[in-house]
């Protein structure tokens, strides 16, 4: 039987379109500085480390993790870099659990960072599908959004429509003005966002996440320590990870079989039946406006097709039965390969009563969602204030 | 971007991107130095006194942060090297050629550098920077490392 | 703190470094991948292969189903016209894009696929696409053994 374990600090960077200030190692260690410092540990607690980022193309550095390693104490401790592209932070997080949760180390540091404005991004994703195959149309993270967005449009038309995702768009900006890591702070309308500049139908600007430099980390403890480390820790109650083809017959990109089968493992694990009623709020990855109204089907919190309405009548809303994204999510900042952890570190927060101007009140159990590659990794994690 | 080859047994491509790495004040300071007044700049750890050579700002073994800036060299003494007799795609310098593991005077860590392909270059020896004339701001404004003559 | 290092004569503070990556691959077809384009480049033919164990006719072709593990050792020939699954009407440029802009990324399923097939649609308005419309491939004249031997999809 696993060990319980418990997220017990949490640091972030400020995200911008550009840190130079900091070069890559500098911008990692900026989270994990701040991570050790909020569990209250020395550096020298940490046992072992593991980092996430996103492709190698992105920074054009290779093995990043011996660069980007000496600067978060791997000198002396075993390392592990998790690449799975948008899943990769959150899968950082997954692996330092399973170091702790296996009785093999009691803290460790996760941390998680990409420093986009170094390279190309649209170049770099051209770069990610199979040579042989889709490679020549595959055109960056908008036209696959887009191919995906048109298709759950096209399934639930007249009930979810283009202006659903532009209410979701409106309300993330919203909250992300109460973070102060958040990189687009903007009060916008609807209107705003159905009239800025078309991208990949029916995704428009204000639809895309920006652009992002930053960093995120975690330090995870075993019981024991975590109840001395911090007065309310955030205890990994539920994990689900689940993988499926790109090509896989009839593949469902409106409704990812990858994220459903990943909250129902998370949701066995955690007793949860009701995941709507049982948890207080979700921070999903929804790199694009439409994806939060797909994945919030997806994770069972409403019915397929009801992803409008959710949106539509307030209950996503930070005041609503069911806030997701309190942090501003994605569309509020995106260094890909920490996004994921970005999602795990606000959900924690949210139980641990630390997320400032955007906590909520009374959080006992919340998701954090994320997905990666083409639209087929899919990570679920939940967070209980209670053991 | 993609072309295959004439009897479809392979796919020949290529990755080609630019990048434009943020240095960070330390790495920044060491490269500017180097590129404006031809002097290699370490950092002193505030914690253990180390200095590093390329400044870093982070003292990987004791954790602490970086006092003061440490002018060192020029001169070093060559930990070790290896000879390249035949050219390969990105290299450094055209071949014969050989690396080297250089430790500055002053300097608690060694820098990997080049040197033209002289017998004399062994570890133990002592050698001297040759700098560039036109500097842009990168390690490579020394062109390579050259025995010190006696 | 370390202080700022002494102000330099120089340009100016050096907060980046340039640098590129460039990579060259040469990777081999493999057998099915080699059979797929010699079909498409001589005989204007889209071949996929049947899974012996769900029957599901895959694309990109490949020697085992990766859903049953079961070996996928019949090749079936498919129609070059199909259903609109789903598409997007790309604006944006971007670096290492495969066509001028606007265009019109689609998932097509060809008649007799259990797999998409991702290409473009041409001589169609964006306006005038709908998921579910019945779509026909344009071959090029001059083939060379890639996906743009098929020029576009366009509407029946």
């Amino acid at each position: 039987m696993a060990r319980a374990a418990a997220v017990v600090g949490t640091g972030q960077t400020r995200y911008a379109n550009r840190r130079d200030d900091v070069n890559i190692p500098e911008l990692a260690r900026e989270a994990a500085s701040r991570a050790i410092e909020d569990a209250g540990i020395d550096p020298r607690d940490i046992e072992a480390v593991v980092i996430g980022s996103g492709p190698e193309v992105f920074e054009g550095v290779n093995r990043p993790d011996l660069w980007v390693g000496s600067a978060l104490g791997q000198a002396g401790r075993p390392v592990t870099r998790i690449q799975t592209g948008g899943t990769s932070g959150a899968g950082a997080t997954i692996a330092a659990f399973y170091h702790v949760a296996s009785g093999l180390h009691d803290v460790v540091l996760a941390v998680s960072y990409e420093k986009l404005s170094d390279g190309i991004p649209s170049y770099s994703f051209s770069t990610l599908s199979d040579p042989f195959w889709d490679r020549g149309f595959s055109s960056g993270a908008a036209p696959l959004v887009g191919l995906q967005s048109c298709q759950y449009l096209a399934r639930h038309a007249p009930k979810v429509r283009e202006d659903h995702g532009a209410m979701v768009a409106v309300k993330n900006r919203k909250n992300a003005m109460r973070n102060p890591y958040a990189q687009l702070q903007m009060e916008i309308t609807v209107d705003d966002v159905m009239n800025s500049s078309p991208v990949a139908s029916p995704i428009k600007a204000l639809d895309c996440c920006p652009l992002s430099d930053g960093a995120a980390a975690l330090v995870i403890a075993e019981e024991r320590r975590a109840k001395k480390m911090a007065s309310r820790p955030a205890w990994f109650a539920g994990l689900g990870a689940c993988s499926e083809s790109p090509y896989a017959p009839n593949i469902d990109m409106a409704y990812p079989e990858s994220c459903v089968r990943a909250a129902q493992l998370a949701y066995q694990m955690a007793w949860i039946y009701d995941p709507v009623r049982e948890l207080d709020v979700a921070e999903i990855f929804e790199a694009f406006s439409f994806q939060e109204l797909i994945w919030t089907e997806a994770l069972g919190l409403c019915n397929p097709g009801e992803g409008g309405r959710m949106v539509e009548s307030g209950v996503t809303a930070m005041e609503g039965e069911f806030p997701i994204n309190p942090s501003g999510g994605v569309l509020s900042a995106n260094p890909i390969g920490a996004s994921g952890m970005i999602r795990q570190i606000e959900a924690a927060m949210q139980v641990m009563g630390k997320a400032g101007a955007h906590q909520l009140p009374g959080v006992r159990k919340s998701l954090a969602h994320s997905w990666g590659g083409v639209v087929q990794f899919s990570t679920v994690t939940i967070f209980a204030g209670e053991l | 971007m993609e072309n295959a080859s004439e009897e479809h047994e392979f796919l020949d491509s290529e990755i080609r991107c630019s990048y434009a790495w943020s240095t960070g004040e330390i790495v920044g300071g060491f490269l500017e130095a180097l590129r404006d007044r031809g002097v290699i700049l370490g950092a002193e750890c505030g914690g253990c006194g180390s200095v590093f050579v390329p400044p870093q700002s982070y003292c990987e073994q004791c954790g602490g942060a970086m006092k003061d800036w440490r002018e060192v060299g020029p001169r070093g003494v060559v930990l070790s090297w290896a000879r390249v007799p035949e050219q390969f795609e990105g290299a450094p310098l055209e071949a014969p050629f050989r690396y080297v593991l250089v430790r500055l005077a002053g300097a608690d860590t060694s820098m990997l550098h080049v040197t033209p392909d002289d017998e004399r270059v062994k570890t133990g020896v002592t050698v001297v920077p040759e700098f560039k004339e036109r500097r842009t701001g990168a390690i490579t404004d020394i062109r390579w490392f050259v025995p010190e003559e006696q | 703190m370390i202080e700022k290092a002494k102000e330099s004569p120089g340009g100016g503070p050096v907060d980046e470094v340039d640098g590129e990556l460039h990579i060259s691959y040469r990777q081999p077809y493999g057998e099915h991948y080699g059979r797929f384009y010699r079909e498409m480049c001589d005989n204007k033919r889209i071949m996929g292969v049947k899974c012996s164990k769900c029957g599901a006719v895959l694309l990109p072709p490949r020697p085992y189903c990766g859903f049953c593990y079961e070996p996928a050792d019949q090749w079936v020939e498919l129609a070059d016209e199909g259903t609109l699954k789903t598409f997007t009407t790309v604006y944006e440029p971007c670096v290492g894009e495969p066509a001028v802009q606007p265009y019109i990324c689609a998932f097509i399923m060809l008649d007799g696929a259990g797999v998409h097939f991702p290409h473009l649609l041409g001589e169609v308005d964006p306006d005038d696409v709908e998921v579910g419309m019945r779509v026909k491939a344009i071959w090029a004249e001059d083939r060379k053994g890639t996906l743009r031997d098929i020029k576009y999809f366009r509407p029946i």
